[in-house]
């Protein structure tokens, strides 16, 4: 019996809907935001569209303007998540003061533009003095401290003050749920009492286009993959600090389990059920990776864990794929459909390879 | 080859370079506004300023010289950073010395810094490529 028990007190989600508010009842209403990128030219690729966040301004998220500048596009949208969901937990500054922070992220947006242009500056890669004097010389200096991976967790921290432990997560679109758990992890042992986690990701950008092209995920599946961007981040509390301060609860974290290998997700989900000692999913928040290999393989899955499928649940074909935040997107959606009633959800991502699942109760279980 | 301009135009396009760098606005951006003070400049605006400049001019800035403006004050000892504290007082009437009212001291040169500063600089450069 954990002696230390963990709840989610706050969800806070940018995707190319708008807010979680405006996501979910898209999501209800079955609408797509999917539309031609209106960022680059994706007409090379196989797939031309993208779940872009076209109506989201950063500029209210952050305290000093200047922060911009050194913030890229997954890190924006982070802070702006992260900032809704404490609103939402109803956060003052003094719980805040020892949160700690683990954003779950996959690409960077590594300002090609600026690369290619210093790298055609004529310096030669593999010469020290060509890399240094050349291209170096052509890169504004603070481009490390924008595409760094940590970027997203730091800029939540120093906006939020959070100043616990602080990490980053960037195993693809399996890192956001493993976000949330160790963020659940945390808590647990008492390294926090209250953490901010979740997802960021921008996947419309041209070498996420380029790079998925490659690997045959764009243009092949139906529904097709579609890349997109957004953030969902939580506020994870311990039970007992949620209550002292009259939080609202959305849910309890009952189960939380990561793999690697060839049977990853069947082995998280089962794991992930086990801890939460109930095996009845009412939701089943389903990675929704539509490539063909991916989706038969979160079948598979699915079918050796449950002998009656559960319900399951997807947002992806409505929103595109928001690589580390599609799954806390879901979830987020998720949470606001159960969060009268006690049902159980499970959100389970990945398939062969890396996968994590986390299960949560609903409706106030105590 | 540098192409620094006239100092009217430098100093235009030094405001312009310094608000973007900062996010401010053209019309907070004066001549003698302080970097730090004024505009809220950190130590990684500057290296960020010296980039921004470095690409504009087509020049290479070393480090620290920038700052140095038309005083070499940060390798000056205590009495010479007074004696270049009284001329640029004279120079620069429309910098906030108020802020100051003990005096300036070495740590407090980086307060200093202005648009002025860096267009004094720049101009320093041109007139010697000449």
């Amino acid at each position: 019996m954990k002696t230390r028990r963990v709840v989610v007190t706050g969800a806070g989600a940018v995707t190319p809907f708008g807010d979680l508010a405006q996501t979910a009842e898209a999501i209800r209403e079955k609408r797509s935001a999917l539309a031609p990128v209106s960022r680059f030219d994706a007409s090379p690729f196989g797939e031309e569209r993208g779940g872009e966040c076209r109506s989201f301004d950063p500029r209210p998220w952050f305290r000093q303007p200047k922060s911009l500048k050194v913030a890229d596009r997954r890190t924006r949208l982070a802070v702006a998540a992260a900032r809704m969901a404490a609103v939402a937990a109803r956060i003052d500054d003094r719980p805040l003061a020892s949160a700690g922070v683990v954003i779950g992220t996959s690409a960077s947006d590594l300002q090609t533009e600026e690369c290619a242009l210093a790298v055609g500056n004529g310096g030669d890669v593999r010469d020290i003095d060509g890399f240094g004097g050349r291209i170096l010389s052509k890169l504004n200096p603070l481009w490390l401290l924008v595409n760094l991976a940590n970027m997203a967790s730091a800029h939540v921290a120093i906006e939020l003050e959070a100043r616990g432990p602080n990490s980053t997560i960037t195993t693809d679109w399996i890192a956001g749920v493993q976000a949330m758990g160790e963020a659940a992890r945390w808590i647990e042992d008492g390294e926090a009492d209250l953490v901010i986690a979740g997802g960021a990701d921008c996947g419309v950008l041209p070498f996420v286009y380029a790079a998925l092209e490659d690997a045959g995920y764009l243009g092949g599946g139906e529904p097709p993959f579609v890349p997109a961007e957004g953030a969902a981040v939580f506020v994870v509390e311990e039970r007992e600090h949620a209550r002292a301060r009259r939080a609202p609860v959305l849910a309890e974290v009952t189960g939380y389990a990561s793999a690697a290998g060839a049977q990853a997700l069947r082995q998280t989900m089962d794991d992930a059920l086990q801890q939460s000692g109930k095996r009845d999913v009412d939701l089943l928040c389903r990675a929704a990776i539509f490539v063909p290999e991916h989706w038969r393989a979160e079948d598979d899955a699915i079918d050796s864990v449950f002998a009656r499928p559960p319900r399951e649940f997807e947002c992806n074909s409505m929103l595109g794929n928001g690589l580390a935040a599609a799954s806390p997107i879901a979830l987020a959606v998720a949470l606001g459909m159960c969060r009268d009633e006690e049902r159980l959800l499970l959100n389970a991502v990945g398939a062969t390879g890396e996968a994590a699942s986390i299960a949560l109760t609903t409706g106030g279980r105590e | 080859m540098t192409s620094i301009p006239e100092r009217d135009e430098l100093e235009r396009q030094v405001i312009d370079i310094v608000a973007d760098a900062l996010s401010q606005p053209r019309e907070n951006v004066q001549p003698y506004s302080s970097l730090m003070d004024d505009l809220g400049a950190e130590s990684i605006d500057f290296i960020d300023i010296v980039f921004r400049l470095e690409s504009a001019f087509d020049m290479i800035i070393p480090d620290e010289q920038l700052w140095a403006g038309s005083l070499d004050l940060p390798n000056a000892d205590a009495a010479a950073i007074q004696r270049g504290v009284v001329l640029l007082r004279e120079q620069a009437p429309l910098f906030r010395w108020d802020r100051f009212p003990n005096g300036v001291e070495k740590r407090d040169l980086p307060r200093l810094i202005t648009v002025t500063t860096i267009v004094d600089y720049l101009s320093k450069q041109k007139e010697a490529a000449h």
